[in-house]
């Protein structure tokens, strides 16, 4: 039985600069709830575009997005969607670099209405989950790359999202880093059935996701 | 809210020297506004003490004058004053101001000799001066000169002979000393000239209506003050300082405001990307703007502590200097503390309003790629 799609793109157009890039070129996407999907192209192709704006960073020019029941183009209740629903992980791990591990993976709950006790004892277990129970209290300059990033995918997961989102999420590491962030996030996702969408240029990268799909010049060309 | 304001504390503290200079910039106008608000409050309450510490029923003053030392009634003015009917007995005074050994501004009281139990009450010690060489020290006068009854005190190449010591519990009064009137006025050249009359209301008679009465015989040369909102209204000096703290408050809200501005719109852009990253995450406008105000908020309490400690400390200095606290003690009380928080508070907030609101106009993805 075809299962109904979860995350739809219909026929979505995106111009920068006045209509003289065009950045996507009426791109259909169906994404089913739970599903790994990988956007690979080349730089320039469109593919981080379409993520914001699957993310509700950005509002087509033209087109509709939806996500669940909610219409991202609509682009109404953003930050409650992208707190409530979305999960951001991007190529630098875009920590606060004055907060710890901790308080980084915190973040994106402050307001909240769940007790923090329990917020702090989920952050704590997601850092635990992510290998880092030794690096609770170390901020990013004292962390490595690798482990920058796994707080990184910690966050991400925080608010117990049902869509990541993730940028390049290896572009700034090595081999057996980037080797263990997919590792994480394919476990994760298999855990808690998250829907994973993630952008890479690189074919080693994307071979981790259940379905590729390519862009190239803001047209979807497989997938 | 409590993380919020934990997070806007963590980051005031990334950049330490700034967040302090800050706070040093906005402290110096609330350590004045302290300052000034408690030597005013102090001159205030001051006044009203010696308006009570005598057995006045109210006193009468040139219209017009700038303050009681400037105000010359003459011996006409004065003997309407005595004349009007329900005026029991009044108490004519005249100021003198002399050098006395350090202090170049000791206050003298001259009065009239039936006027000074009126205006004094009962001496501490000794007795009230009843010849032209004869002087009667404040409490805090004898004590500050370390002279006693039967002592000698030379002012102006002329020595007087200590006959008793009083005490009103008015700092300015306590600090002086009094002479005969006459004696006042020959120092002085002021022959028959006096500041002020004293008022003693006979019984059955109405304060108000002996005063409106003599402000009706006399009308336009002189005014009954009956109250201290009356004093109030003829006291420039008081009045003076007050409009001085204002305007140093105002100035103080402004120069504050700016600093503060200046400081939360460089933090505000130095962060750019990191809002966007907050944005990105699920932040809405309103946390980002209220982050930024939580974060004036914490220079604004720390100024109002600073600031208030500084403005104790410089009124406690301004104290060691004899001349100044002869005249004024300051009165610290919680409005004047109040005043200081809500000036802090307005500054910060007046400052940190705009680069708040710019910090929450950033597009999420402007601002992650912002570099």
């Amino acid at each position: 039985m075809n299962e109904k799609p979860w995350l739809v793109v219909n026929q979505v157009y995106k111009d920068f600069d006045q209509g003289k890039i065009k950045a996507l070129r009426g791109v259909n996407l169906s994404v089913k709830k739970g599903e790994f999907v990988a956007l690979e192209g080349p730089s320039g192709s469109g593919k981080s575009t379409l993520l914001h704006l699957i993310g509700g960073l950005e509002q087509p020019n033209q087109g509709e997005i939806r996500v669940g029941n909610f219409i991202v183009s609509e682009g109404k209740n953003l930050d409650h969607y992208r707190r409530q629903t979305v999960g951001f992980i991007f190529q630098l791990h875009n920590l606060l670099a004055h907060l710890n591990a901790l308080e980084n993976v915190l973040i994106p709950t402050i307001g909240s209405k769940t007790p923090l006790s329990q917020r702090r004892e989920r952050a704590r277990q997601l850092l635990i989950r992510v290998g880092l129970e030794k690096r609770l209290h170390y901020r990013p300059p004292q962390l490595s790359g690798g482990e920058r990033q796994r707080v990184a995918v910690a966050r991400a997961f925080i608010n117990q999202p049902q869509l990541i989102l993730a940028d390049e999420p290896t572009g700034a590491l090595d081999t057996q880093n980037s080797a263990a962030v997919l590792q994480l996030l394919k476990e994760l996702q298999q855990e808690a059935r998250t829907t994973i969408i993630l952008v890479s240029h690189n074919p080693a990268v994307t071979a981790a996701a259940e379905r590729k799909i390519k862009i190239i010049d803001g047209r979807i060309i497989e997938g | 809210m409590r993380e919020l304001l934990f997070l806007a504390l963590k980051n005031l503290q990334r950049q330490k020297s700034r967040s302090l200079l800050t706070i040093l910039g906005i402290s110096i106008g609330i350590a004045t506004i302290v300052a000034l608000s408690a030597l005013s409050q102090g001159a205030m309450a001051s006044m009203e003490r010696a308006l009570q510490s005598n057995d006045f029923d109210f006193i009468v003053a040139k219209k017009g004058s700038a303050d009681l030392i400037l105000s010359y009634l003459k011996p006409k003015q004065v003997a309407k004053i005595k004349k009007t009917p329900g005026v029991d007995a009044i108490a004519e005074v005249l100021y003198w101001m002399a050098p006395v050994e350090k202090n170049p501004y000791f206050l003298l009281q001259g009065i009239n000799r039936r006027g000074m139990k009126l205006a004094l009450g009962e001496p501490s010690r000794g007795r009230w001066p009843q010849k032209d060489d004869e002087i009667m020290l404040g409490k805090l006068a004898a004590e500050n000169l370390s002279l006693e009854v039967g002592d000698m005190l030379k002012i102006k190449e002329k020595n007087y002979r200590i006959v008793g010591i009083f005490a009103t519990g008015v700092a300015f009064q306590d600090n002086g000393a009094v002479v005969l009137l006459k004696t006042a006025q020959q120092a002085q050249d002021l022959t028959e000239t006096v500041n002020l009359v004293g008022v003693k209301v006979a019984s059955g008679f109405s304060v108000n209506e002996v005063a409106e009465k003599i402000e009706q015989d006399l009308e336009g040369e002189v005014v009954a003050i009956v109250n201290l909102e009356d004093f109030e209204s003829i006291d420039q000096g008081l009045k003076i300082t007050q409009g001085f703290s204002w305007a140093i408050s105002f100035l103080a809200v402004i120069i504050g405001a700016i600093g503060v501005m200046n400081t939360m719109i460089m933090s505000v852009w130095e962060r750019v990307r990191e809002i966007g990253i907050l944005r990105a995450l699920g932040w809405s406008r309103k946390e980002v703007i209220l982050m930024i105000l939580a974060e004036a908020l914490w220079l604004g309490i720390a100024a109002t502590i600073t600031g208030s400690l500084l403005g104790l400390g410089a009124t406690e200095l301004l104290m060691q200097v004899p001349m100044i606290s002869a005249f004024l003690q300051p009165l610290f009380n919680l409005s004047i503390f109040i005043q200081a928080a809500v000036v802090a508070g307005g500054v910060t907030l007046l400052g940190s309003l705009y680069p708040a609101l710019k910090a929450a106009g950033f597009s999420p993805l402007e601002a992650l790629r912002y570099e």
